[in-house]
């Protein structure tokens, strides 16, 4: 084991070229996990901005700030960015970092793949971005219902890069679901049994199926999207016969799905935060994976409850909508999980703990307005409207990003040796939620007065002026908090306080490394013999650091792969040729040269079998 | 690390690039199953214009024989390789890529035909609902090809033997999965009136 | 110090639970802004209604479920919260298996009383009263208008719609461009304007009045700018308007008008829109037959003069990237010529 005077490092000065080289050609899961989590927060921040000139809009009936077609830019880009580039990364990237230390693996099963997937993720984001600066970004919505995405009325180029982007970050997805997958089913230290993971091992083991099943049909409905607007097909369009509606029932396939990727993980990290400040364990672990495992089930039959008003039969509406209630149940089982799970605990209110438990009484909210939207009439009234907005926002802000920025404060400590400032923390939380609930509740009884989503402006008289206006206010709330929170992150990461190896008194596997954990994660094989490894249930308390030392055999010799620089030369191919498709085949031909070039590589390279 | 080394220390006795790759096939497996479930849906609608009379059903049928004979001689390829029967795994891995790209060169040739006589890829729904589901299965097929060119080149090595035969059950994984494929499209494209 | 945290976290929560409290009270007077604001709790038909029905009874069910939920969180919260380092570790319960079923069968039941009532709403809605005589309306969704034809009086209108009281009416839902979603939310829920498809929907209004309607999908760049104005009248003054519509357009009589009329042709405008009476037969824009008889131009600005010539020569400035500027902003008017179409289109009542 690292001795502490390593363990805790003050950045030393290397030369920055190398230190560029080390993170660029990286397959340490834990650095991996790291860019991750920077990159999907920067676009955190560029969608947080995004969502913010849209409030300033809405602020007020009848504004001018954004003209209507920059403002159809916003809200598109905006959408996409927060699911696709900000939720999805972040919990990958926690994942990354995350998975194999609680099972007691080294390292992800496929180390290069791993790195593939990140880079492939910051390149074709930034492929989706670049569109701003050639000739306009998406504009028809993050869902992108055809026809209004064909060359006729979308003809910029934007949709290009919205299918190409999303493609790109879309491969990077399905790779690192597969990774996931075989890491979390075949990596896993002796003693941790499948009744044994962590819960947020589960979710993402479930996660990653959903992924792989759902996303396909994404890339057909793009492919054919790509095909009607650059290669004259007509897969959408009425005049041959086709049906735009092929659209909506490839991309919500994938887009319900969609939803629980993002927030099953969620569920799972607030199922390891809440036990820990609760000082009990998960009450129903069982309960609660199974309900896991259900939701994604049921999650693949529900997705035409987000078309009920395209006119389906009455019969397949309601027998969709009684299908998206029944998620329901699951639902209300890990709710009152969490709750006994807090019951007659000893409850530590860390920021973490705030965040946890916010979580759960804010996502309490966003499904109760989900079942009212799963009877199909309300929804014939309430479908595209702030309603909808509302809900979602209650379920993704308040269920993803509230348990997130929890995983953040709870495991800090562990990936940089150092805690955030807690006092701060708080301000940040009490920022985020007031914030929160002073945008996103108003627009429920904006939806119920009629105010449909998406529009870039409305007319005064209508009384939605000064509800959006509070809105607007609860927009720059969150944002302040938001602030807060980034200079707590560069603060504490120098002149935190230090954390040492458990300071939460955690129970999984990851406490049982050092703060931050060394490169090979742990000693020897850990050993497991129950969902809390590092619980001494004779004397009902955590084991110290050198205790929990103490019980791991030191391998002989680690094997750790390699740095390689292969996964970044294919991302790099991938991405071009994915460019090449948007401008000219020759850059796609270039990019095919690099690609082919990295893969040979990549095949060529020593120290991996 | 050998691949055996690895095989032994994982949680289920199963590779990591297996099991890997089952869950990429499962993946692709719903990618054109989602194409399928489009073609059928827009046979009904497309009406006007060159339709599937054009097609060859013999033609094909020779082919899709040739593509499922190809599945056999991968099988035996691997057979071979674990039997450390060398000469036994070059050739059979040779068929198997002479018969891939048979089945290439016949779709290539139906499609300059089809093409000739009018149902080109924006005729109408048909053609291109056919173009890009079968084009997408083409593509599949010629990459299989190419992936098992390479192998056969590492073959020709003396990489492959029974220590270390993962690669080419990969490979045959894939192999398989494309046969399988088409193994639904051609009834459901050629043979079924929807 | 902890003392002084401990203090700060029951105060901060009370601050919250006030802030969110008193938003929450703030919430009920907002609506009460607008004079008759799209509330669609306040139904005029008897479909809305059935739907607002739904929906209250849905709400009680969500706020019994709301405040067990959010009580027992807070409860838990404050009731089990850590009082200092020394307290002892609690008991270590990891579950039961009663509470688990208990749950999930409360859960259970409650989903299947709205279930329940779910159906038969769906039932009650299904389709027009087959005795009645209902009216139809062809809905035709427009890049960025809506245009309203009554087939049998053999007329259109445009972003304004006639309905009479007390009689269903069912309306044809048809696009030849992208997909809108027409919605009135007082007298009924939105069902999608869809190409290639025509989607049936009716309701009947059971209270005279001006009803607020909008394009609820979003088209384009004015998706926003896409509302419309439902007016139902009672049956008699209903077949007068629908009299008067029939009628072909009138003729100008003053100078200026008249060369407004003139103008109408020599510019194009024709080309795009059809007068009934005269030349004009264009279909891409509204048909302004009428013109004078609406409250709007373009569905967002009052029909003053000065909208009206805004309208005519810079049309960017009303609905920023509405298809008519694309013409417009390279046929050049002067002052005069724009007040002449201005005469002409007022004239036509």
């Amino acid at each position: 084991m690292a001795t502490r005077a390593e363990a805790l490092p003050v950045p030393r000065v290397a030369s920055w070229w190398s230190v560029l080289v080390d993170w660029l050609t990286t397959v340490d899961h834990k650095k991996i996990g790291i860019m991750y989590v920077v990159g999907a927060l920067f676009f955190l921040g560029v969608g947080g901005i995004e969502a913010l000139a849209i409030r300033v809009q809405l602020a007020g009936a009848e504004r001018a700030f954004l003209h209507p077609q920059t403002y159809n830019e916003m809200l598109t880009m905006h959408g996409t960015t927060m699911i696709f580039l900000a939720a999805m990364p972040i919990l990958a990237g926690l994942g990354n970092y995350f998975v194999p230390l609680m099972i007691g693996a080294r390292d992800m099963a496929f180390p290069r793949l791993n790195a593939l997937g990140l880079w492939l993720f910051i390149l074709g984001s930034l492929l989706l971005y670049l569109s701003f600066f050639s000739g306009g970004a998406p504009d028809a919505g993050w869902f992108a219902y055809a026809p209004l995405t064909t060359k006729t009325y979308s003809p910029h180029k934007g949709m290009d890069f919205w299918i190409l982007g999303l493609m790109v970050t879309g491969i990077a997805s399905i790779a690192g679901s597969i990774n996931f997958i075989v890491t979390i089913l075949n990596m896993r230290a002796p003693g941790v049994k499948l009744n044994r993971m962590p819960v947020f091992v589960w979710t993402m083991l479930v996660t990653s199926f959903l992924i792989v099943f759902a996303f396909p049909s994404l890339t057909v409905a793009q492919v054919l999207l790509f095909l009607d607007r650059n290669f004259g097909t007509g897969f959408y369009a009425a005049e041959v016969g086709a049906t735009p509606i092929l659209w909506q029932h490839l991309f919500w396939f994938f887009g319900h799905p969609e939803v629980y990727i993002v927030v099953l993980p969620a569920f799972g990290l607030v199922s390891e935060i809440i036990p820990v400040f609760s000082r009990k364990p998960i009450f129903g672990y069982t309960a609660l994976v199974y309900a896991t495992v259900a939701i994604g089930f049921i999650s693949f039959t529900v997705w035409a409850h987000h078309m009920f008003a395209v006119g389906l039969p009455p019969v397949v509406a309601y027998a969709f909508g009684a299908s998206s209630m029944i998620i329901a149940v699951p639902t209300a089982i890990k709710i009152f999980n969490w709750i006994f799970t807090m019951w007659k605990g000893s409850i530590r209110l860390t920021t973490a703990m705030l965040f946890a438990i916010s979580f759960v009484a804010m996502f309490v909210i966003g499904g109760l307005s989900g079942i009212m939207l799963a009877t199909v009439p309300v929804d014939w009234q309430l479908t595209d409207t702030y309603f909808v907005v509302a809900h979602f926002h209650y379920t993704l802000f308040g269920g993803v990003l509230l348990s997130v920025l929890g995983a953040c404060y709870y495991w800090f400590p562990k990936m940089f040796g150092r805690k955030l400032d807690e006092r701060w923390g708080k301000v940040h939380w009490v920022l985020t939620f007031v914030g929160f609930n002073m945008t996103f509740l108003p627009m429920h009884w904006l939806g119920l007065d009629g105010m449909p989503r998406r529009i870039a402006t409305y007319g005064a008289g209508l009384g939605w002026d000064v509800l959006n206006f509070v809105a607007t206010v609860g927009a720059f709330t969150i944002a302040a908090g938001t602030v807060i929170f980034i200079l707590n992150m560069v603060v504490s990461l120098w002149k935190g306080e230090p954390a040492g190896d458990n300071p939460w008194e955690g129970w999984t596997l990851e406490w049982a490394t050092s703060s931050p954990p060394p490169a090979h994660n742990f000693d020897g094989v850990p050993p497991v013999e129950s969902r809390r490894p590092l619980w001494n249930s004779h004397e009902k308390r955590v084991l110290t650091p050198a205790e929990v030392r103490a019980l791991i055999t030191p391998d002989e010799h680690v094997h750790l792969p390699p740095p390689s620089v292969w996964p970044l030369v294919v991302a790099a191919g991938i991405t071009i040729i994915a460019a090449g498709f948007i401008y000219t085949m020759f850059v796609a031909v270039l990019g095919v040269v690099i690609f082919l070039a990295g893969v040979v590589g990549w095949i060529q390279q020593e120290g991996y079998h | 690390m050998t691949a055996q080394v690895e095989k032994h220390g994982t949680t289920l006795g199963l590779d990591h690039r297996k099991l890997g790759f089952w869950t990429f096939l499962a993946s692709e497996a719903v990618f054109f199953m989602t194409l399928i479930v489009v073609f059928i849906i827009y046979s009904g609608r497309a009406t006007e214009g060159p339709g599937r009379e054009l097609l060859n059903i013999p033609l094909t049928a020779f082919n899709t024989f040739v593509l499922l004979t190809s599945s056999l001689a991968m099988v035996l390829t691997i057979d071979a390789a674990r039997r450390g029967n060398q000469r036994g795994l070059k050739f059979w891995l040779l068929m198997t890529i002479l018969m891939g790209a048979f089945f290439v060169g016949v779709q290539v040739y139906e499609y300059r035909k089809l093409i000739h006589e009018g149902l080109t890829f924006t005729s109408n729904l048909f053609g291109m609902t056919f173009y890009t589901l079968t084009g997408f299965h083409g593509a599949h097929v010629t990459v299989g090809v190419l992936w098992l060119i390479a192998t056969y080149i590492k073959a020709l090595q003396g990489k492959f033997g029974p220590d270390n035969y993962i690669p080419l059950d990969v490979a045959g994984l894939y192999w398989h999965f494309v046969d399988l494929v088409w193994v639904f499209i051609f009834p459901i494209v050629y043979l079924i009136r929807w | 110090m902890r003392r002084i945290c401990v203090l700060w976290q029951i105060i901060g929560g009370w601050a919250v639970a006030l802030a969110v409290a008193l938003l929450v009270l703030g919430m009920f007077p907002a609506v009460t802004f607008a004079a008759e604001p799209p509330w669609f709790l306040n139904p005029a038909s008897e479909q809305a209604g059935q739907v607002a029905r739904l929906f209250n009874i849905e709400l009680l069910v969500a706020t019994l479920v709301f405040f067990i939920v959010e009580g027992l969180i807070i409860y838990v919260v404050i009731r089990y919260r850590q009082r200092g380092p020394d307290d002892p570790v609690p008991k270590q319960i990891h579950g039961s298996t009663v509470m688990e079923l208990t749950w999930t069968i409360g859960t259970s039941v409650a989903l299947l009383f709205v279930l329940i009532v779910f159906w038969q709403t769906m039932t009650t809605l299904a389709a027009p009263p087959a005795d009645a005589a209902t009216l139809e309306v062809v809905v035709r969704g427009q890049q960025w208008w809506w245009e309203f034809e009554y087939p049998e009086y053999g007329f259109r209108t445009a972003n304004e719609l006639y309905i009479p009281v007390g009689q269903p009416v069912e309306f044809v839902l048809e696009s030849d461009n992208v997909i809108h979603s027409f919605w009135v939310p007082r007298l009924g829920g939105k069902v999608d304007v869809v190409p290639g498809q025509q989607n049936r929907f009716w309701f009947q209004a059971d209270k005279p009045g001006e009803y607020f309607g909008q394009c609820a999908e979003l088209c384009g760049v004015q998706h926003a700018g896409m509302r419309f104005k439902v007016f139902a009248l009672p049956p008699e003054k209903f077949a007068q308007w629908a009299e008067e519509q029939q009628q072909p357009a009138v003729e100008p009589t003053t100078d200026l008008a008249k060369f407004g009329k003139e103008l109408f042709f020599t510019k194009g405008c024709a080309g795009c829109h059809a007068i009934a009476g005269t030349q004009a037969q264009g279909r891409i824009g509204p048909d302004l037959t009428h013109f004078a008889s609406r409250t709007t131009v373009a569905a967002v600005a009052p029909r003053t003069d000065g909208n009206v010539a805004r309208w005519v020569y810079n049309s960017e400035a009303i609905k920023p990237g509405n298809i008519m500027w694309q013409t417009m902003k390279n046929v050049p008017l002067s002052s005069e010529e724009v007040d002449a179409l201005v005469a002409y289109l007022q004239g036509l009542k």
